[in-house]
């Protein structure tokens, strides 16, 4: 199997304003085509920024370390040109944000929004791009899409938003999404929509989706792998069923214990 | 607001600009020529023939005022006008420029901005003497842009540092795109108001400038001027002093009201 992503002694290092502070320390990993896998860990972890470093969006104030490798479809991100990774962005490799409502533009129409996706990698015909998208929001179950796809995000609800957002970032069928907490700001059920929304499309479109969670319950929802981050570190790769049920790292098993579950029924009497 | 004071500075400002624009229309008459009897047509009061009566030198106040409002404006808009592009130039420039610039450019502007505007215009005006009108607005212009260039590079860090911005950037889409499509959007409230606002700031400035003398010279009339000519004893004829004052408090009310209304979130139709 050869690996659609490779992260290898990834180190990325925030400027602070007394001393820099390492916020991804030595990470390695890889994600197959196709593959579902989970990054955990709590705020802070460097799970995020682990993300941003994938898709070339750290921040100015970030720097990435010497000795860091992040190889893509055979290609080091990191030795890209800004021209090259904006073409791989919203292509190859997708992001999918926590709050779907503070991501999408407030003043452009949604339908628009799917369609930019289409048209800054190429298509010329705005007429296609917009049927392009009017047939992606139809899929990712917007009711009366065509409709829809002229409402601008206020005027949708969070789910329909965050639905919106899976429309965008799967529009051009790339081989990674990165799905950053893609269902922490929605309701419970709403986020059981998402998630096997986003796991249909996955399947379709042979996508690998790396998903950045806090939540253990996604992860054993959707994840066939996990990877667990704490201060930078990864502390634990498992298949999912070891998680869970063989634990190997202490810190694991401290996630594993603070997940909430429902109490044993009291026996009556 | 309520609707009434919506209407009124709404109002306002459409019949400044209407009188600025229509001047000679409203106002065929030269508003320097001095009356038929020069000595006999000095201060008289409001009548039918002069409707906001005459000055010292038998000139007619409403003529003036009219044409004075052509001139005040003018010299008002241009200079609004320079203040709002230099600062947007600045300011959007600085957002995106690398972190050294960036600082040094608000630097700049922050040093621009502790001189008092008052100061540096006094200070050219002594080089140059008297300006003319349109002159005169371009110094207005250039020593007051900083404040707004500050304003608006905030605005453009926000908006660029937005997650919607965010993942746009993440969808692949270029620098230009991103300035039009986030970062334009999100600053335009600002541009609104710190247009308003820059009238609202020099229309009283040319007015004591000129008042002072060092404006804008005789006998060209504008607000500043007829405040001028009321001369020594104004308390005598108060025609002189009210209506150009009413005329000046009115205006900048108004546009402080629709900078204010600029700001102000607005609701959908929805929401309504």
């Amino acid at each position: 199997m050869t690996a659609l992503l490779e992260v290898e002694n990834l180190r990325v290092t925030y400027a602070g304003a007394q001393r820099d502070v390492a916020a991804v320390a030595g990470v390695s990993f890889a994600v197959a085509p196709g593959e579902v896998v989970a990054l955990v860990g709590e705020s802070g972890s460097g799970k995020t920024a682990t993300a941003l470093a994938i898709i070339g969006l750290l921040g100015e104030s970030a720097r990435i370390e010497p000795g860091s490798a992040i190889r893509f479809e055979g290609r080091d991100l990191l030795r890209l040109g800004e021209p090259e990774f904006r073409d791989l962005r919203g292509r190859r490799i997708a992001m999918v944000f926590q709050d779907a409502g503070a991501a999408l533009n407030p003043v452009m129409r949604v339908g628009e929004q799917v369609a930019e996706a289409a048209l800054v990698h190429g298509e010329r015909d705005k007429a296609r791009a917009r049927a392009m998208a009017v047939a992606m929001l139809d899929r990712v179950g917007l009711p009366d899409a065509a409709r829809q796809a002229r409402a601008y995000p206020h005027e949708l609800s969070g789910g329909m938003k965050q639905r919106v957002m899976l429309a965008i970032a799967l529009l051009l069928k790339p081989s990674l999404v990165i799905a950053d907490e893609p269902t922490s700001a929605l309701d419970v059920t709403v986020q059981r929509q998402v998630l096997s929304l986003l796991l249909e499309l996955q399947r379709e479109s042979g996508t690998a989706v790396l998903m950045i969670t806090h939540d253990l319950g996604v992860v054993a929802e959707t994840c066939s792998r996990a990877l667990v981050m704490r201060r930078g570190e990864l502390v634990e790769s498992a298949t999912v069923d070891d998680l869970f049920h063989a634990p190997r790292h202490a810190y694991t098993r401290e996630l594993l214990a603070a997940m909430p579950r429902l109490a044993r029924p009291v026996p009556p009497g | 607001m309520s609707r009434v004071g919506r209407l009124l500075a709404y109002g306002t400002v459409a019949a400044v600009l209407g009188a600025a624009l229509a001047a000679p229309v409203l106002a065929p008459r030269d508003p320097n020529a001095l009356g038929d009897d020069p000595t006999r047509d000095r201060r008289l009061a409001p009548s039918v023939q002069h409707p906001l009566g005459t000055d010292d030198l038998s000139r007619d106040v409403y003529g003036r005022l009219i044409h004075g409002t052509r001139v005040s404006v003018s010299i008002a808009l241009i200079a609004a006008a320079l203040i709002v592009a230099i600062a947007f130039a600045w300011g959007t420039t600085a957002a995106f420029a690398p972190a050294w610039l960036r600082g040094a450019m608000m630097i700049f502007a922050d040093v621009v901005y502790s001189v008092p505007r008052l100061l540096v215009v006094l200070s050219v005006l002594t080089f140059t003497g008297q300006l003319a009108p349109a002159t005169l607005a371009v110094v207005l212009g250039l020593a007051g842009w900083a404040p707004l260039s500050r304003i608006l590079y905030r605005a453009a860090v926000a908006a660029r540092r937005a997650p919607s911005t965010e993942s746009a950037m993440a969808l692949g889409v270029g620098r230009v795109r991103i300035a039009f499509s986030h970062v334009l959007p999100a600053l335009r409230p600002h541009l609104v108001e710190g247009a308003c606002m820059a009238v609202a700031v020099v229309i009283p400035l040319e007015a004591a400038l000129t008042y002072f003398g060092i404006g804008v010279p005789r006998p060209t009339a504008t607000w500043g001027r007829l405040l001028d000519d009321a001369g020594a004893d104004p308390l005598g004829a108060w025609w002189l002093v009210v209506f150009p004052s009413a005329v000046i408090a009115a205006t900048v009310m108004a546009m402080n009201y629709l900078a204010s209304d600029a700001r102000a979130p607005r609701l959908t139709a929805e929401a309504k």
